[in-house]
């Protein structure tokens, strides 16, 4: 089993045509991703690595059902893809894109719940369920099947982490970048929630940052669930009131300490890890190896 | 990107906001100038990036243009929180008759705007929501339809406010709103709002933040790319389009990735030494990117002396190791770096991005952690052999 994604997945990818859009469909389809169709404003008609581009998802559909969409079209115009995708009631849209105006975020996120799809990012790595679909720019030597759920805010940290939990013989059932902008489609506490419910998931790695408190917020939920989660957090010797690369690694006037989320976790019993190989030490050991 | 108050106050006006009238003043003689232009009895206040202005005596009455020239040589003189005062705003003194704290925010964690109100204006909003939450109303407009008439008069009646002075707000509540949308703001803060006695509203102070992802559409933001505060190396940074931070140590860090960089300054304090800079190309960063990236903290070990290693980590997926590893070659053929370069490469075609590492002479390690380490204990080792080079001061003093 898995979240969100699996073999039988039928993905659509709005902006195909771009440079990094046509190298990530690459990857995508030699990883076996069922990628049915594309939308490129302007480019209907043409063809990228044999997948059919139309102009808008209206056309798209009447031709290719589809479950899914990964958006790669540049910030400006990524409010506009997420719309179209969500008003089509996509299920699932992954944002990839980096840099989307913060004011477009919060209304991708609310059209998102007002229509009842499920958004991941932006500015994000997507999601893997290894061994049967990647929808994004997850690294295929950085994932294997098995029983660990990995939700993440940075996706660089993300790959790392299961690459050396991969070395240690240990897989994940998914991997999900959840985006490092301040306002995301979806908060860590609902990734949780899919994975407590996952039957073949066993542990759950959590990667959080300064920044925000979505990580504080997740306690409450942590502290009901039946499986472990082990957490790292990065930016624990970051200055105050300084943006660290993602957008909304930021704390600001005492909101947002790393340190704090820290606290927070271990008070509601998470095992904290302190290094990347900390992670999986801790991870083999809530698998009992 | 942080506005001065009267940047702020300039946007909110051209979005129809009332502020009072004033002119920033830069020496004591225009101060008094200004002064005498907007009839004498006036405020003299700090234009600063940093809050706590009026606790450390930095915004100042005057009642006439000569105290107003004496107080504003005073207030140009001062600093606070490492900021120098470089210009005062000199601005029309408003009979108060009722003041009031307005805020609209971004909530991260409900992903939509927030509205903050407490009838006591000029508190500390955090302060008075721990001791009294009851005094703040809050309100989550919705980002999709806006803020309604109906729902910034019943915040308004929420706060305390009745009859005219509550529609009134009401409406200035709604054209605030407007304008944070408009501004593509991340924060909107009015503190005070002041009712003058005939009912007149207006933004006393204003702390705005907008939001420097939306630079593409936001004329104020493509003018404005300078930023105070920032270190030499920092604006060096903006420019070339990378994300890059000063810090005080030993190793010196560029990866590709924000949380990756971030775990690696912890992970070289972990091993005993402290990170030099933070310094996130981002994803899918171009050879010259790369190269510019390495320059930069190749300039970071050249002018700080306690720079004794650089750490260099790739993760490979979005980035291409032709681009990555290829602006590392060009940037050490550009110039020899001063340090030992110890680097790690993960990710998708990670053997072409090694090979490439190794054959410009460059350690690669197999594992973050051991990266880290080895740079980490050069640095502390050649600490130990005591400092070479002549101390600078800190780049932000």
């Amino acid at each position: 089993m898995s979240i969100l994604v699996d073999a039988s997945t039928r993905v659509l990818v709005q902006g195909a045509t771009g440079r990094f859009g046509q190298i990530q469909t690459k990857l995508m389809l030699d990883y076996g991703t069922k990628i049915v169709a594309g939308v490129t404003p302007g480019k209907g008609g043409q063809e990228v690595l044999g997948v059919p581009i139309y102009d808008t998802i209206a056309e798209a559909r009447t031709e290719h059902p589809f479950d899914a969409s990964v958006i790669y079209v540049p910030a400006p115009y990524t409010l506009d893809a997420a719309v179209e995708a969500i008003e089509s009631d996509i299920p699932l849209v992954v944002v990839i894109t980096e840099g989307v105006p913060v004011h477009d975020a919060m209304k991708v996120r609310a059209l998102a719940k007002e229509r009842g799809s499920w958004v991941i990012g932006p500015n994000c790595p997507g999601i893997i369920t290894p061994g049967q679909t990647s929808l994004g720019m997850y690294p295929p030597t950085c994932a294997m099947p098995g029983v660990v759920g990995v939700a993440s805010r940075s996706g660089t940290l993300c790959f790392e982490v299961t690459k050396l939990m991969i070395e240690a013989g240990i897989g994940q059932t998914s991997c999900v970048g959840i985006g490092g902008d301040p306002v995301i489609g979806t908060n860590f506490v609902e990734y949780l929630k899919l994975f407590e419910e996952d039957p073949e998931t066993r542990a759950v790695v959590m990667i959080g940052e300064l920044g925000g408190n979505q990580e504080e917020h997740a306690t409450r939920f942590i502290a009901e669930m039946t499986k472990p989660v082990i957490a790292f957090i990065s930016g624990k010797t970051a200055p105050a009131e300084k943006r660290m690369g993602h957008a909304g690694a930021i704390s600001s006037e005492g909101s947002g300490v790393a340190a704090d989320k820290v606290k927070a976790l271990e008070a509601a019993g998470v095992k904290m890890a302190d290094t990347l190989n900390d992670i999986v030490r801790l991870t083999a050991e809530a698998l009992g190896r | 990107m942080r506005l001065y108050e009267f940047e702020g106050k300039q946007l909110l006006q051209q979005n129809g906001i009332p502020v009072p009238r004033g002119q920033v003043a830069t020496s004591p003689e225009e101060a008094a100038v200004a002064a005498a232009a907007l009839g004498d009895v006036v405020v003299v206040k700090a234009q600063l990036l940093v809050g706590g202005r009026g606790k450390a005596g930095l915004v100042q009455p005057a009642s006439s243009r000569r105290e107003a020239g004496t107080v504003a040589a005073k207030i140009l003189e001062s600093s606070l929180g490492g900021q120098r005062v470089r210009s005062v705003l000199i601005e029309e003194r408003l009979a108060i008759a009722r003041e009031t704290y307005v805020s609209i925010s971004v909530d991260r964690l409900a992903g939509g705007p927030l509205i903050l109100v407490c009838a006591e204006g000029g508190v500390e909003i955090e302060e008075v929501a721990k001791t009294r939450p009851e005094a703040v109303v809050r309100f989550h407009p919705d980002v999709l339809r806006g803020l309604r008439a109906y729902e910034a008069l019943r915040v308004a009646k929420a706060a305390g406010m009745a009859g005219e002075e509550a529609a009134s707000f009401a409406r200035f509540l709604q054209r605030l709103y407007s304008a944070f949308c408009r501004m593509d703001a991340h924060l909107l803060e009015v503190n005070p709002l002041v009712a003058t006695p005939d009912g007149q509203l207006y933004a006393a102070d204003a702390k705005v933040i907008l939001d420097d992802d939306a630079a593409f559409r936001q004329p104020f933001l493509q003018s404005h790319r300078e930023e105070t505060g920032l270190t030499p190396l920092e604006r060096e940074g903006r420019e070339k389009k990378v994300s890059y931070v000063d810090l005080e140590g030993e190793v010196a860090i560029m990866g590709n990735g924000a949380g990756l960089v971030l775990s690696l300054l912890d992970l070289v304090r972990h091993y005993g030494a402290r990170p030099a800079n933070f310094l996130d190309t981002g994803g899918g960063a171009s050879r010259t990117k790369a190269k510019d990236a390495l320059g930069l903290v190749m300039k970071k070990a050249e002018q700080d002396p306690r720079v004794r290693s650089i750490l260099l980590a790739f993760s490979l997926s979005i980035s291409l190791p032709e681009d990555a590893a290829g602006g590392v070659l060009d940037a050490v053929a550009a110039r020899k770096p001063k340090v030992p370069i110890f680097a790690v490469v993960h990710g998708t075609r990670a053997g072409v991005g090694e090979e490439m590492l190794r054959s410009a002479g460059i350690e690669v390690f197999p594992s973050i952690q051991e990266a880290t380490r080895a740079a980490a204990r050069a640095a502390v080792s050649a600490e130990d052999r005591g400092p070479i080079g002549t101390a600078l001061p800190s780049p932000r003093s």
